[in-house]
């Protein structure tokens, strides 16, 4: 097992009565990438500020590269935790080239202009080195922020939302050329997103956070296959919900008997999971469900199906299964697949093991 | 936003210090005050003072509502349009701050008095005998104005410039028209320059002393400086600053709560476009003759008035030569007082912005006492604290140019605050995460960003510090002779001629560092 | 480069101190002599009378005497305030004042003077304390347009400007140090109710109000107004500047009276003095015979020591039927400003 190198253990902290992080405990190893996914205001940027030492936590205590930075009666200057840190709007220093930008944080002793070389040529801006900020374009400061952030070796590199400011097309090329520069360079990296394609595309680790907690933290998959809350299967994939009554072994649903693995009390209203992939549909007069939305992508069809309670479910299909809306349907599922179903207290049981 | 991080010491010693300079003008008055009996509260309210006091608020809201109404078009057209000349007329505009206010009296009774150079120059053809009387209200209110809406002007032509003009289009997509989008969109972003500039106005009203008196309008400044001329009684003059403290303290509770929550950082790259410039037609000619007027009554006037005296009383090369050190002097002193009083304006700024708190917030407040004060008052008060308490200084360049930050600190927090609310606080973390301690942050990459607004503020310092005249007199070391006192000594001579070689100097020394604020600034 | 942006912040804020300190320096006045037997000594004289005006005698008082005089100049109750704030940490050895009561407000701080000064004036021209002592006389006067007015429609008495004819037609400058020890000297000689008569009687009269004397009597030149209430010496000032055809000229009250007193501007030499013997040099100095010749000269005052001629302009003392009043009345400025204040002429 590798070394840890960042790990938070109960952090809490408040802004005045609005308690932004809840007892956050996780655990990086070095060379992996966190992902830190979930919507706005749900305390992942104020993780990242607690990590890099921008904010005291008022609980809890954060370790990097296996010593305390933050802690009961310690706290270490953000200076002196050799942490890298890009922001969303990268900070640039306009002032300044793009070389004295990148060296910025090299001490004395290192041989700047060889690193700064180093840094251009392994974000590939070399030849770029005298412009200012405002004369490079959005991709451009990016990886200049991300030089600037490695050239000192931090121990960890912190991003905070770092595509979200890039064209659309521009973001995927980016974050692929950004991955693969981390990656070359081996850096232990946390970073902050509300898109959940970059987290899957990013991670090694996917933390997903709500209301200042960590519902879930895990690899991509295994969050996508046992998401451990609705919010992370939402968060993580696409997933509809319909609620049913246990009943001889099998949850009992308006669109049948679904099998479960474990033992559920009798009688237990419980709501399953459905990922659209899953859900199969058949054109039949007959059919409990009506076709209410049809969304064309490409090499699949996504259908939005009513049932006659008035919950909705989505399904995948190939393109070559052309519905019109409004097509009665029936509806079938995969009976091999274990479903992932939550109890009224919102906690998964079940699915794939 | 609330942070925990603790601002670095020096930021606090100097932050402290600097309050501790503004208190002092205010301990000195309580001290006095607190010597007073009976005798201050029958003064106070006698409703001769309470009259006094009316007459000094319509001062101020008259001055304030007309340097407002001069100041929005002038910037607008000089900033927005394609008014012919648009860069001289900015820096033309701004330029009657470097006018002293006692300069501006003598010139305004020498040109509109009874029997001025208007009532000469209309007396041959059309046989006027007689103007409207200047003194009193009228001649005040404009010698008060013409030096005093630059204060608003200079805020408001920045605050222009730095507007997203895609803002401005936005709305008019929206389907509001120019007129609609200048007073739905433009005018409540010039909100926080507008409420700066009207503090800096009002607070100058209230403590000038030069005009009012010379064109015998009595304000409170000139009730308090009454106390002092005619009885000596240092207790009545500190029960009357105190009132004027009151005062001050109500117009900066005003201009707190316009300020609101104006947090406004502008993102690296967001107003590199510059505006289009709206033409202006048919109305060019009108919008240059408005120009024209300003310049006119506010700058070629007093110049050319001044030139005359100094045609007309030449009196060779000897007083010249002297006149030019007492120039260097100015120079010297004002520069000083330009740097000390931007440190410390920097302290405050720095915390106020980035870590606020009671005591920063309050501390920027305060700030202000001291440039809503009398003169007088300051110089007093430091001579008080000086002689008995720290004689080592008394009397030398170090207090004085202490006394010209305490008077003139506000005008360098402003701007360095503006200018600091628009640098985002992720800069500096960058820095921080980069292995740098808040003060080496402050020295690479705060203050570089700043600069323009620690020049605009170290600027303004400058140009006033040019012209104080009461600490300048009572505190400065003996036979330090400036500008300003030579203006004083000629003047309380009763020669104008005497006086206008330095004034003319002063106001072409002082203009070229705000020539150069503009132009930079632009 | 860590450390030069930061080494580049230090060394300047290091530069700004030491400039800061070089700047004070030379002008300590706390440095004391350093011994006892070097000779140049350094009085420093506190001045509310112009620069212009008195440096050349001050000049000649330092080169005939070997004292090095270091000179502030400031208004003379600006000039009492700091005094007053001073204390007795005052640098000033002398205070060298335009009006008596500049010189009243700091009284207590002032030091008898030796008889051998005092002795030099008139009696009038001192307090009966002899802390300070008048270098210089200067006569109320009414100021008249000559074209307008003429001398015998003058009234005979200063109360005389009370009559409705007089109705816009007078200037006064209530706030200046003269006129309000002109009216310290009606108090004494009137009673206070004439003197409130009198100030009421004037406002009815819907007086201009001046800020200075020069003003009031440049105004009556104009014709702004056809009488003033200045001291006599400003009229011959600007008659050097404009000619003796400024068509202005002074009147002294031919039944005398108040409106016909002559004050003083005076100096003082402070109890805390280090260099009492120099300061008593000075004073000495500027009551000797070139002195007060200088200022009869100069600036058309009255001479306070016998044996010196009063300009050739000016209206001979003896002619004044100025009224007899010692200088330590003069000084109560305090009742004169509750009856300013009382009849609303001044704030």
């Amino acid at each position: 097992m590798n070394k840890i190198a960042v790990r938070c253990s109960g952090v809490t902290k408040s802004f005045g009565r609005t308690l932004a992080i809840q007892g956050v405990s996780l655990e990086l190893e070095e060379g992996k990438f966190l992902a830190l996914l979930g919507p706005s205001g749900c305390g992942k940027t104020t993780l990242l500020r607690l990590i890099a030492g921008f904010e005291v936590p008022d609980k809890g205590t954060i370790e990097i590269g296996g010593s305390t930075v933050s802690g009961p009666g310690v706290f270490i200057p953000p200076e002196n935790r050799r942490v890298g840190i890009v922001f969303q709007d990268y900070a640039l220093f306009p002032h300044m080239d793009v070389s004295r930008n990148i060296a910025f944080g090299l001490s004395k002793d290192v041989d700047r202009k060889k690193r700064v070389e180093e840094m251009l040529s392994l974000v590939g801006l070399k030849g770029l080195q005298s412009r200012i900020p405002h004369e490079l374009s959005g991709g451009e400061q990016q990886r200049v922020a991300l030089a600037r952030a490695m050239a000192p070796g931090p121990a960890v590199l912190l991003l905070d939302e770092p595509f979200s400011n890039l064209d659309a097309d521009l973001r995927i090329r980016i974050r692929a050329e950004v991955k693969g520069i981390l990656t070359c360079a081996g850096a232990t990296v946390v970073f902050v997103t509300h898109d959940q394609q970059e987290a899957l595309f990013m991670g090694d680790l996917v933390g997903v956070m709500n209301r200042g907690r960590i519902e879930q933290i895990d690899t991509p998959q295994a969050i996508f296959e046992r998401p451990a809350t609705p919010f992370v299967a939402k968060s993580i994939g696409t997933a509809d919900f319909i609620t049913g009554t246990v009943e001889n072994g099998l949850v009992t649903t308006e669109i049948g008997n679904l099998p479960v693995q474990e033992q559920l009390s009798l009688g237990e209203t419980v709501s399953v999971m459905l990922r659209p992939k899953l859900v199969y549909i058949l054109p039949d007069s007959k059919g409990i469900g009506i076709i209410t939305e049809r969304v064309f992508q490409g090499s699949h069809y996504l259908y939005r199906i009513q049932l006659p309670s008035g919950a909705t479910v989505r399904s995948l299909q190939d393109r070559n299964c052309s519905y019109p809306v409004d097509t009665r349907v029936a509806i079938e599922t995969n009976l091999d697949h274990n479903f992932v179903y939550f109890q009224e207290n919102c906690e998964s049981r079940g699915g794939p093991s | 936003m609330m942070r925990h991080a603790r601002p670095p010491a020096v930021l606090w010693l100097s932050a402290t210090l600097t309050a501790i300079g503004v208190l002092l003008p205010l301990a000195y008055l309580v001290l006095r005050a607190s010597g007073a009996g009976m005798e201050l509260w029958s003064l106070l309210f006698r409703t001769r003072t309470l009259d006094i006091l009316g007459r000094t608020l319509i001062l101020v809201i008259a001055v304030i509502g007309i340097s407002l109404a001069i100041s929005l078009p002038l910037a607008w057209l000089t900033q927005r349009t394609d008014l012919p000349l648009r860069r001289m007329w900015s820096i033309l505009t701004v330029l009657p701050l470097v006018i002293p206010s006692y300069v501006a009296g003598f010139v305004i009774v020498a040109a509109l008095g009874p029997r001025g150079i208007l009532q000469q120059a209309l007396a041959g053809p059309f046989g006027v005998e007689r103007l409207p009387d200047i003194y009193g209200f009228p001649g005040a209110f404009l010698a008060v104005t013409l030096v005093a809406y630059p204060y608003i002007l200079l805020p408001l032509q920045a605050s222009i410039r730095g507007l997203d003009p895609r803002i401005e289009e936005v709305a008019r997509s929206l389907g509001h028209g120019r007129w609609d989008t200048f007073r739905r969109v433009v005018l409540p972003q010039l909100r926080p320059a507008m409420a700066a500039g009207v503090l800096l106005v009002g607070l100058y009203t209230l403590r000038d002393f030069g005009a009012v008196s010379l064109l015998r309008y009595e304000t409170f400044t000139w009730a308090i400086y009454l106390q002092y001329q005619t009885s000596f009684d240092r207790i009545l003059a500190a029960g009357l600053s105190l009132v004027l403290v009151f005062m001050a303290l109500a117009i900066l509770f005003l201009e707190f709560h316009t300020r609101g929550k104006s947090h406004y950082h502008r993102t690296a790259a967001s107003v590199s476009r510059s505006p289009a410039y709206v033409k202006l037609g048919r109305w060019q000619w009108p919008a240059l003759g408005f120009c024209a007027l300003v310049v006119l009554v506010a700058l070629v006037m007093p110049v050319s008035i001044l030139s005359y005296w100094l045609v007309r009383g030449f009196s060779g090369g000897g007083a010249l030569w002297q006149t030019t050190g007492y120039a260097l002097n100015s120079a010297y002193v004002s520069g000083l007082a330009a740097v000390v009083t931007a440190i410390a304006a920097i302290s405050v700024a720095v915390l106020d912005v980035r870590y606020p708190s009671l005591f920063s917030r309050l501390l920027e407040r305060i700030t202000y006492i001291g440039f809503a004060l009398p003169g007088i008052v300051i110089a007093l008060a430091l001579v008080f604290f000086g002689a008995n308490y720290a004689t080592l200084v008394y009397q030398t360049l170090a207090l004085l140019v202490f006394a010209y930050a305490v008077l003139f600190l506000p005008q360098a927090v402003g701007s360095v605050r503006s200018s600091l609310l628009q640098v985002s606080p992720r800069l500096e973390e960058a820095a921080r995460s980069l292995g740098r301690t808040p003060l080496q942050v402050l020295a690479a990459v705060t203050l570089p960003l700043v600069r323009p607004g620690i020049l605009a503020g170290a600027g303004l310092v400058f140009l006033t510090t040019m012209k104080e005249l009461p600490a300048t007199l009572l505190l400065s070391p003996i036979g330090f002779k400036t500008l300003a006192t030579s203006i004083w000594s000629a003047t309380s001579e009763g020669s104008f001629a005497r006086a206008a070689f330095p004034a003319v100097l002063l106001i072409l020394l002082s203009s070229v560092p705000m020539a150069f604020l503009i132009v930079r600034g632009g | 480069m860590k450390l030069s942006t930061m080494g580049r912040v230090m060394v300047f804020l290091a530069a700004l101190l030491v400039v800061i300190a070089l700047g004070c320096t030379p002008a300590a006045p706390t440095a004391p002599p350093a011994t006892p037997t070097v000779k140049t000594q350094t009085l420093t004289v506190y001045s509310g009378r112009a620069e212009g005006l008195v440096k050349p005698i001050i000049d000649q008082f330092s080169k005939s005497t070997g004292i090095n005089v270091q000179v502030r100049y400031a208004g003379t109750s600006e000039l009492a305030a700091t005094i007053l704030e001073e204390g007795k940490n005052s640098p000033a050895d002398v205070f060298f004042a335009q009006d008596p009561g500049g010189l009243g407000a700091v009284e207590s701080l002032l030091t008898r003077l030796p008889d051998s000064i005092l002795d030099l004036v008139e009696p009038g021209f001192h307090p009966n304390e002899g802390r300070w002592v008048g270098i210089s006389g200067r006569a109320r006067v009414i100021a008249y347009n000559t074209q307008k007015v003429k001398e015998s429609d003058l009234p005979d008495d200063i109360f005389g400007l009370t009559d409705p004819k007089w109705k816009g037609r007078i200037g006064w400058a209530p706030t200046n140090a003269s006129f309000q020890a002109m009216v310290t000297a009606m108090r004494k000689l009137w009673g206070e109710e004439k003197t409130r008569q009198w100030l009421v009687g004037i406002q009815a009269n819907n007086p201009k109000v001046y800020a200075n004397n020069t003003a009031q009597v440049n105004a009556v030149g104009a014709g702004e107004i056809d009488v003033a209430m200045p001291n006599h010496y400003y009229l011959y000032g600007i008659m050097q500047d404009k000619g003796e055809s400024f068509p202005v000229r002074n009147y002294h009250p031919r039944a005398g009276g108040p409106g016909a007193v002559i004050l003083v501007a005076g100096a003082g030499i402070l109890e805390t003095s280090k260099n009492k013997e120099a300061a008593e040099k000075f004073v000495e100095f500027m009551l000797s015979p070139v002195a007060q010749q200088y200022f009869a000269g100069q600036t058309f005052e009255y001479p306070v020591t016998k044996g010196v001629k009063t300009h050739r302009l000016l209206t001979p003392l003896s002619d004044i039927k100025s009224p007899e009043i010692s200088m330590s009345d003069m000084t109560d400025l305090k009742g004169t400003l509750d009856l300013l204040r009382g009849t609303g002429v001044v704030p």
